[in-house]
Protein backbone atom coordinates (compact mmCIF):
# COMPACT_ATOMS: atom_id res chain seq x y z
CA UNK A 1 0.00 0.00 0.00
CA UNK A 2 1.23 3.40 -1.02
CA UNK A 3 2.13 6.30 1.42
CA UNK A 4 -1.05 8.31 0.46
CA UNK A 5 -3.34 5.51 0.46
CA UNK A 6 -1.93 4.99 4.15
CA UNK A 7 -3.25 8.34 4.68
CA UNK A 8 -6.32 8.09 3.24
CA UNK A 9 -7.42 4.68 4.99
CA UNK A 10 -5.69 6.72 8.87
CA UNK A 11 -8.36 9.75 7.47
CA UNK A 12 -10.99 7.20 6.91
CA UNK A 13 -10.89 5.33 10.01
CA UNK A 14 -10.74 8.47 12.55
CA UNK A 15 -13.32 10.13 10.55
CA UNK A 16 -15.80 7.23 10.96
CA UNK A 17 -14.96 7.13 14.61
CA UNK A 18 -15.58 10.67 15.61
CA UNK A 19 -19.02 10.83 12.84
CA UNK A 20 -20.92 11.59 15.38
CA UNK A 21 -19.55 15.25 15.22
CA UNK A 22 -20.73 15.48 12.15
CA UNK A 23 -24.13 14.15 12.57
CA UNK A 24 -24.78 16.94 15.44
CA UNK A 25 -23.52 19.95 12.51
CA UNK A 26 -26.02 17.84 10.01
CA UNK A 27 -28.73 17.94 12.75
CA UNK A 28 -28.25 21.38 13.10
CA UNK A 29 -27.79 23.32 10.04
CA UNK A 30 -29.57 20.71 7.64
CA UNK A 31 -33.25 21.48 6.45
CA UNK A 32 -33.68 17.88 5.27
CA UNK A 33 -31.84 14.69 3.83
CA UNK A 34 -30.66 15.61 0.85
CA UNK A 35 -29.05 18.75 2.02
CA UNK A 36 -27.51 16.63 5.12
CA UNK A 37 -26.02 14.68 2.34
CA UNK A 38 -24.63 17.76 0.73
CA UNK A 39 -23.17 19.42 3.65
CA UNK A 40 -21.34 15.85 4.98
CA UNK A 41 -20.21 15.08 1.55
CA UNK A 42 -18.84 19.13 1.73
CA UNK A 43 -17.52 18.91 5.73
CA UNK A 44 -15.64 15.01 4.48
CA UNK A 45 -14.22 16.75 1.68
CA UNK A 46 -12.72 20.23 3.54
CA UNK A 47 -11.48 18.00 6.49
CA UNK A 48 -9.60 15.90 3.73
CA UNK A 49 -8.03 18.93 1.91
CA UNK A 50 -7.43 20.33 5.41
CA UNK A 51 -5.73 17.23 6.74
CA UNK A 52 -2.42 17.82 6.07
CA UNK A 53 -2.03 21.04 8.19
CA UNK A 54 -3.36 18.88 11.57
CA UNK A 55 -0.05 18.69 13.28
CA UNK A 56 -1.66 17.06 16.59
CA UNK A 57 -1.48 20.10 18.54
CA UNK A 58 -5.26 19.67 19.49
CA UNK A 59 -6.75 16.39 19.81
CA UNK A 60 -8.26 15.31 16.20
CA UNK A 61 -11.85 15.42 17.71
CA UNK A 62 -11.32 19.00 18.32
CA UNK A 63 -9.72 20.05 15.39
CA UNK A 64 -12.68 17.84 13.23
CA UNK A 65 -15.45 19.85 15.14
CA UNK A 66 -13.54 23.28 13.88
CA UNK A 67 -12.68 22.38 10.54
CA UNK A 68 -16.42 20.56 9.73
CA UNK A 69 -18.63 23.74 11.43
CA UNK A 70 -16.30 26.23 10.13
CA UNK A 71 -17.20 24.40 6.65
CA UNK A 72 -21.40 24.67 7.70
CA UNK A 73 -21.14 27.96 8.78
CA UNK A 74 -19.42 29.55 5.47
CA UNK A 75 -21.09 26.97 3.33
CA UNK A 76 -22.94 29.14 1.04
CA UNK A 77 -26.17 27.42 -0.37
CA UNK A 78 -27.19 26.60 -3.40
CA UNK A 79 -30.58 28.22 -5.34
CA UNK A 80 -32.92 26.45 -6.77
CA UNK A 81 -34.23 27.44 -9.65
CA UNK A 82 -37.78 27.58 -8.25
CA UNK A 83 -38.32 27.05 -4.43
CA UNK A 84 -35.38 29.11 -2.91
CA UNK A 85 -32.21 28.13 -1.05
CA UNK A 86 -31.17 24.22 -1.22
CA UNK A 87 -30.13 24.82 2.96
CA UNK A 88 -32.52 27.32 4.50
CA UNK A 89 -30.94 30.22 6.71
CA UNK A 90 -33.42 28.79 9.01
CA UNK A 91 -33.58 25.05 8.43
CA UNK A 92 -36.16 23.11 10.42
CA UNK A 93 -34.31 19.58 11.63
CA UNK A 94 -36.95 16.84 12.50
CA UNK A 95 -37.11 17.07 16.74
CA UNK A 96 -39.56 13.75 15.70
CA UNK A 97 -36.19 11.67 14.48
CA UNK A 98 -34.99 10.19 18.08
CA UNK A 99 -37.95 8.22 20.06
CA UNK A 100 -35.75 8.72 23.49
CA UNK A 101 -36.09 12.78 23.03
CA UNK A 102 -38.34 14.07 25.94
CA UNK A 103 -41.13 16.88 24.86
CA UNK A 104 -38.72 19.27 26.82
CA UNK A 105 -35.91 18.84 24.78
CA UNK A 106 -38.10 18.66 21.73
CA UNK A 107 -38.87 22.06 22.20
CA UNK A 108 -35.18 22.92 22.89
CA UNK A 109 -34.07 21.65 19.34
CA UNK A 110 -37.15 23.51 17.97
CA UNK A 111 -36.24 26.69 19.57
CA UNK A 112 -32.53 26.02 18.02
CA UNK A 113 -34.02 25.69 14.80
CA UNK A 114 -35.11 28.83 14.57
CA UNK A 115 -31.41 30.71 15.25
CA UNK A 116 -29.37 31.94 12.98
CA UNK A 117 -26.52 29.58 11.73
CA UNK A 118 -23.82 32.00 13.85
CA UNK A 119 -26.13 31.50 16.52
CA UNK A 120 -26.57 27.88 16.45
CA UNK A 121 -22.89 27.10 16.07
CA UNK A 122 -22.24 29.14 19.59
CA UNK A 123 -24.87 27.32 21.64
CA UNK A 124 -23.75 24.21 19.47
CA UNK A 125 -20.16 24.53 21.26
CA UNK A 126 -21.80 25.62 24.59
CA UNK A 127 -23.77 22.57 24.53
CA UNK A 128 -20.83 20.45 24.25
CA UNK A 129 -18.51 22.18 27.22
CA UNK A 130 -16.77 24.11 24.85
CA UNK A 131 -14.76 26.58 26.56
CA UNK A 132 -15.58 30.55 25.78
CA UNK A 133 -11.73 30.29 24.46
CA UNK A 134 -12.66 28.13 22.22
CA UNK A 135 -15.69 29.54 20.92
CA UNK A 136 -13.79 32.66 20.57
CA UNK A 137 -10.86 31.14 18.56
CA UNK A 138 -13.15 29.51 16.14
CA UNK A 139 -15.01 32.60 15.03
CA UNK A 140 -12.04 34.85 15.24
CA UNK A 141 -14.15 37.22 17.76
CA UNK A 142 -13.31 38.34 21.45
CA UNK A 143 -14.15 36.13 24.65
CA UNK A 144 -16.29 39.04 26.03
CA UNK A 145 -18.02 38.82 22.78
CA UNK A 146 -18.73 35.36 22.48
CA UNK A 147 -19.87 35.78 26.55
CA UNK A 148 -22.33 39.07 24.91
CA UNK A 149 -23.60 36.62 22.19
CA UNK A 150 -24.11 33.95 24.56
CA UNK A 151 -26.03 35.90 26.82
CA UNK A 152 -28.39 36.76 24.19
CA UNK A 153 -28.83 33.52 22.66
CA UNK A 154 -29.96 31.82 25.71
CA UNK A 155 -32.53 34.88 26.01
CA UNK A 156 -33.77 33.91 22.57
CA UNK A 157 -33.96 30.61 23.18
CA UNK A 158 -35.71 30.89 26.72
CA UNK A 159 -38.44 33.45 24.79
CA UNK A 160 -39.01 31.29 21.41
CA UNK A 161 -39.63 28.11 24.49
CA UNK A 162 -41.86 29.73 26.35
CA UNK A 163 -43.65 30.36 23.22
CA UNK A 164 -43.76 26.86 22.44
CA UNK A 165 -44.47 25.64 25.61
CA UNK B 1 -45.20 27.33 33.75
CA UNK B 2 -41.98 25.60 34.28
CA UNK B 3 -38.55 27.13 33.66
CA UNK B 4 -36.57 26.09 31.26
CA UNK B 5 -32.83 26.03 32.20
CA UNK B 6 -30.44 24.66 29.01
CA UNK B 7 -27.98 23.56 31.59
CA UNK B 8 -30.16 20.85 32.24
CA UNK B 9 -30.19 20.32 28.81
CA UNK B 10 -26.44 19.20 28.12
CA UNK B 11 -26.54 15.71 29.16
CA UNK B 12 -29.47 15.23 26.85
CA UNK B 13 -27.76 16.93 24.15
CA UNK B 14 -24.42 14.95 23.98
CA UNK B 15 -26.20 11.70 24.69
CA UNK B 16 -28.55 12.20 21.53
CA UNK B 17 -29.41 9.08 19.98
CA UNK B 18 -29.55 10.68 16.47
CA UNK B 19 -25.97 11.53 16.78
CA UNK B 20 -24.44 8.11 17.84
CA UNK B 21 -25.10 6.59 14.23
CA UNK B 22 -22.79 4.91 12.05
CA UNK B 23 -24.23 5.67 8.98
CA UNK B 24 -21.45 7.24 7.55
CA UNK B 25 -18.92 3.46 5.73
CA UNK B 26 -15.77 3.51 4.39
CA UNK B 27 -17.28 3.52 0.83
CA UNK B 28 -19.35 6.27 1.49
CA UNK B 29 -16.47 8.46 2.97
CA UNK B 30 -14.04 7.73 -0.22
CA UNK B 31 -17.28 8.54 -2.17
CA UNK B 32 -16.87 11.90 -0.85
CA UNK B 33 -13.47 12.62 -1.22
CA UNK B 34 -13.82 12.12 -5.09
CA UNK B 35 -16.96 14.41 -4.85
CA UNK B 36 -16.36 18.53 -5.85
CA UNK B 37 -16.85 21.17 -3.64
CA UNK B 38 -19.53 24.32 -3.32
CA UNK B 39 -17.06 26.50 -1.24
CA UNK B 40 -16.54 30.52 -2.22
CA UNK B 41 -12.85 29.22 -3.22
CA UNK B 42 -14.01 26.83 -5.53
CA UNK B 43 -16.57 29.07 -6.80
CA UNK B 44 -14.38 31.82 -7.44
CA UNK B 45 -11.90 29.48 -9.22
CA UNK B 46 -14.15 27.77 -11.72
CA UNK B 47 -15.25 30.93 -12.43
CA UNK B 48 -12.01 32.30 -13.47
CA UNK B 49 -11.05 29.33 -15.04
CA UNK B 50 -14.15 28.83 -16.90
CA UNK B 51 -13.50 32.70 -18.66
CA UNK B 52 -9.85 31.59 -19.36
CA UNK B 53 -10.68 28.57 -21.55
CA UNK B 54 -13.63 30.54 -23.17
CA UNK B 55 -10.97 33.41 -24.17
CA UNK B 56 -8.64 31.21 -25.48
CA UNK B 57 -11.71 29.39 -27.64
CA UNK B 58 -12.36 32.66 -28.53
CA UNK B 59 -8.40 33.50 -29.82
CA UNK B 60 -8.34 30.28 -31.56
CA UNK B 61 -11.57 31.27 -33.79
CA UNK B 62 -9.66 34.76 -34.50
CA UNK B 63 -6.45 32.98 -35.63
CA UNK B 64 -8.81 30.89 -37.74
CA UNK B 65 -10.87 33.75 -39.46
CA UNK B 66 -7.34 35.47 -40.01
CA UNK B 67 -6.22 32.40 -41.33
CA UNK B 68 -8.71 31.46 -44.15
CA UNK B 69 -9.42 35.32 -44.60
CA UNK B 70 -6.20 36.91 -45.02
CA UNK B 71 -5.67 40.28 -46.00
CA UNK B 72 -8.93 42.17 -45.01
CA UNK B 73 -7.73 45.81 -43.88
CA UNK B 74 -11.14 46.52 -41.27
CA UNK B 75 -11.19 42.75 -40.31
CA UNK B 76 -8.01 42.67 -39.26
CA UNK B 77 -8.21 45.70 -37.38
CA UNK B 78 -11.03 44.15 -35.42
CA UNK B 79 -8.89 40.92 -35.05
CA UNK B 80 -5.91 43.08 -33.58
CA UNK B 81 -8.40 44.75 -31.51
CA UNK B 82 -9.82 41.44 -30.08
CA UNK B 83 -6.26 39.51 -29.61
CA UNK B 84 -5.41 42.60 -27.75
CA UNK B 85 -8.45 42.91 -25.54
CA UNK B 86 -8.65 39.12 -25.04
CA UNK B 87 -4.61 38.89 -23.71
CA UNK B 88 -4.94 41.94 -21.41
CA UNK B 89 -8.13 40.12 -20.22
CA UNK B 90 -6.41 36.90 -19.62
CA UNK B 91 -3.51 38.43 -18.04
CA UNK B 92 -6.18 40.19 -15.90
CA UNK B 93 -7.92 36.79 -14.85
CA UNK B 94 -4.62 34.90 -14.19
CA UNK B 95 -3.48 37.68 -12.28
CA UNK B 96 -6.65 37.44 -10.03
CA UNK B 97 -6.56 33.33 -9.89
CA UNK B 98 -3.29 33.98 -8.31
CA UNK B 99 -4.60 36.17 -5.24
CA UNK B 100 -7.52 33.62 -4.30
CA UNK B 101 -6.88 33.14 -1.27
CA UNK B 102 -5.38 29.96 0.16
CA UNK B 103 -8.32 28.22 2.04
CA UNK B 104 -6.12 27.29 4.73
CA UNK B 105 -4.54 30.66 5.56
CA UNK B 106 -7.05 31.32 8.18
CA UNK B 107 -6.26 28.98 10.87
CA UNK B 108 -10.36 28.07 10.48
CA UNK B 109 -11.47 31.47 12.24
CA UNK B 110 -14.99 31.61 10.30
CA UNK B 111 -14.90 35.80 10.80
CA UNK B 112 -11.53 35.82 8.95
CA UNK B 113 -11.77 33.38 6.20
CA UNK B 114 -14.94 35.34 5.17
CA UNK B 115 -13.42 38.61 5.27
CA UNK B 116 -10.43 37.54 3.38
CA UNK B 117 -13.33 36.13 0.68
CA UNK B 118 -15.53 39.41 1.18
CA UNK B 119 -12.21 41.67 0.04
CA UNK B 120 -11.28 39.09 -2.34
CA UNK B 121 -14.56 39.59 -4.06
CA UNK B 122 -14.43 43.33 -4.45
CA UNK B 123 -10.69 44.10 -4.59
CA UNK B 124 -10.62 41.64 -7.76
CA UNK B 125 -13.36 39.13 -8.29
CA UNK B 126 -15.86 42.23 -8.95
CA UNK B 127 -13.69 43.53 -11.73
CA UNK B 128 -13.61 40.16 -13.24
CA UNK B 129 -17.15 40.04 -13.47
CA UNK B 130 -17.11 43.25 -16.06
CA UNK B 131 -13.89 40.84 -17.74
CA UNK B 132 -16.42 38.25 -17.91
CA UNK B 133 -19.07 40.42 -20.00
CA UNK B 134 -16.82 41.09 -22.31
CA UNK B 135 -16.16 37.55 -23.60
CA UNK B 136 -20.04 37.62 -24.55
CA UNK B 137 -19.32 40.91 -26.58
CA UNK B 138 -15.91 39.21 -28.28
CA UNK B 139 -18.19 36.25 -29.02
CA UNK B 140 -21.11 38.31 -30.47
CA UNK B 141 -18.48 40.27 -32.51
CA UNK B 142 -16.15 37.15 -33.90
CA UNK B 143 -19.16 35.41 -33.97
CA UNK B 144 -21.20 37.52 -36.41
CA UNK B 145 -17.36 38.37 -38.71
CA UNK B 146 -17.55 34.38 -39.13
CA UNK B 147 -21.49 34.53 -40.29
CA UNK B 148 -20.19 37.35 -42.62
CA UNK B 149 -17.50 35.93 -44.14
CA UNK B 150 -18.61 32.33 -44.82
CA UNK B 151 -21.85 33.99 -46.13
CA UNK B 152 -20.48 36.38 -48.02
CA UNK B 153 -16.42 36.23 -48.36
CA UNK B 154 -16.07 39.54 -47.07
CA UNK B 155 -17.51 41.76 -44.28
CA UNK B 156 -20.68 43.53 -46.41
CA UNK B 157 -20.86 47.48 -46.15
CA UNK B 158 -23.07 48.43 -42.88
CA UNK B 159 -25.56 50.93 -43.03
CA UNK B 160 -26.73 53.17 -40.34
CA UNK B 161 -29.72 50.34 -39.29
CA UNK B 162 -27.39 47.35 -39.45
CA UNK B 163 -24.92 49.26 -37.12
CA UNK B 164 -28.11 50.46 -34.98
CA UNK B 165 -28.75 46.27 -34.84
CA UNK B 166 -24.70 45.54 -34.20
CA UNK B 167 -24.49 48.11 -31.70
CA UNK B 168 -27.21 46.51 -30.05
CA UNK B 169 -26.07 43.54 -29.96
CA UNK B 170 -22.98 43.99 -28.75
CA UNK B 171 -24.58 46.34 -25.72
CA UNK B 172 -27.42 43.49 -24.82
CA UNK B 173 -24.71 41.08 -24.49
CA UNK B 174 -22.41 42.50 -22.51
CA UNK B 175 -25.79 43.90 -20.26
CA UNK B 176 -27.07 39.82 -20.04
CA UNK B 177 -23.79 38.50 -19.50
CA UNK B 178 -22.77 40.92 -17.05
CA UNK B 179 -25.82 41.01 -15.09
CA UNK B 180 -26.28 37.12 -14.97
CA UNK B 181 -22.87 36.97 -13.24
CA UNK B 182 -22.79 39.86 -11.34
CA UNK B 183 -26.31 38.59 -9.74
CA UNK B 184 -25.07 34.79 -9.50
CA UNK B 185 -21.67 36.34 -7.43
CA UNK B 186 -24.26 39.02 -5.61
CA UNK B 187 -26.24 35.54 -4.46
CA UNK B 188 -22.77 33.61 -2.84
CA UNK B 189 -21.21 36.97 -1.73
CA UNK B 190 -24.29 38.27 0.06
CA UNK B 191 -25.00 35.12 2.00
CA UNK B 192 -21.20 35.98 3.00
CA UNK B 193 -21.69 38.89 3.84
CA UNK B 194 -24.47 37.78 6.14
CA UNK B 195 -22.87 35.64 8.33
CA UNK B 196 -20.29 37.96 8.90
CA UNK B 197 -22.90 40.38 10.30
CA UNK B 198 -23.97 37.87 12.28
CA UNK B 199 -20.91 37.30 13.73
CA UNK B 200 -19.55 40.81 14.10
CA UNK B 201 -23.11 42.30 14.78
CA UNK B 202 -22.42 45.75 15.63
CA UNK B 203 -18.74 45.65 14.89
CA UNK B 204 -19.64 46.22 10.76
CA UNK B 205 -17.63 49.06 10.19
CA UNK B 206 -19.91 51.48 8.40
CA UNK B 207 -16.53 53.27 6.75
CA UNK B 208 -15.26 50.19 4.94
CA UNK B 209 -19.15 49.19 3.33
CA UNK B 210 -19.08 53.27 1.83
CA UNK B 211 -15.23 52.26 1.09
CA UNK B 212 -16.87 49.61 -0.97
CA UNK B 213 -19.62 51.12 -2.34
CA UNK B 214 -17.50 54.35 -3.84
CA UNK B 215 -14.96 51.67 -5.29
CA UNK B 216 -18.10 49.81 -7.28
CA UNK B 217 -19.17 52.92 -8.53
CA UNK B 218 -16.28 53.90 -9.87
CA UNK B 219 -15.93 50.79 -11.73
CA UNK B 220 -18.92 50.86 -12.89
CA UNK B 221 -19.01 54.32 -14.54
CA UNK B 222 -15.16 53.51 -15.59
CA UNK B 223 -16.48 50.04 -17.82
CA UNK B 224 -19.77 51.93 -18.99
CA UNK B 225 -17.26 54.47 -20.49
CA UNK B 226 -15.27 51.90 -22.14
CA UNK B 227 -17.82 50.22 -23.34
CA UNK B 228 -19.41 53.68 -25.30
CA UNK B 229 -16.07 54.35 -26.55
CA UNK B 230 -15.57 50.57 -27.81
CA UNK B 231 -19.17 50.24 -29.41
CA UNK B 232 -18.13 54.60 -31.01
CA UNK B 233 -14.63 53.24 -32.84
CA UNK B 234 -16.85 50.03 -33.62
CA UNK B 235 -19.36 52.47 -35.87
CA UNK B 236 -16.35 54.17 -37.03
CA UNK B 237 -14.62 51.17 -38.51
CA UNK B 238 -17.38 49.69 -39.49
CA UNK B 239 -18.40 52.87 -41.48
CA UNK B 240 -14.97 52.77 -42.67
CA UNK B 241 -16.16 50.05 -45.00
Amino acid sequence: MSGSQDIQTEFIARIKNHQGILHKIGFVYAADDVSREDLYQEMVLQLWKSYPSFKGKSAFSTWMYRVALNTAITLTRKRRIFGGDLMEKHSVFDADQSMNQSEDLKILYQAISTLNNVEKAIIMMWMDDKSYLEIAETFGISVQNVSVKLVRIKKKLGEKIKSLQ
Amino acid sequence: MKTFDLENFKDAWRNEASFSGKNLTDQKITAYLTASTNDLYSFFRKGLLFDIIFKLGLFTAILVLTYIYPGHGILNLIDILSILIIIISIGWQIYVLKKLPDRHESEFKVADTLQRYLHYFYRYYLLSVYIMALSAVLFFIIGSNHYFLIKYNQLPSFDSEDIMVLSAGILLSFGLSFISHQTFSKFRIGQAEQTLEDIREDDIDDLRIAYVNTRRKRWTRFFGFAIIVGVIILIILLLKT
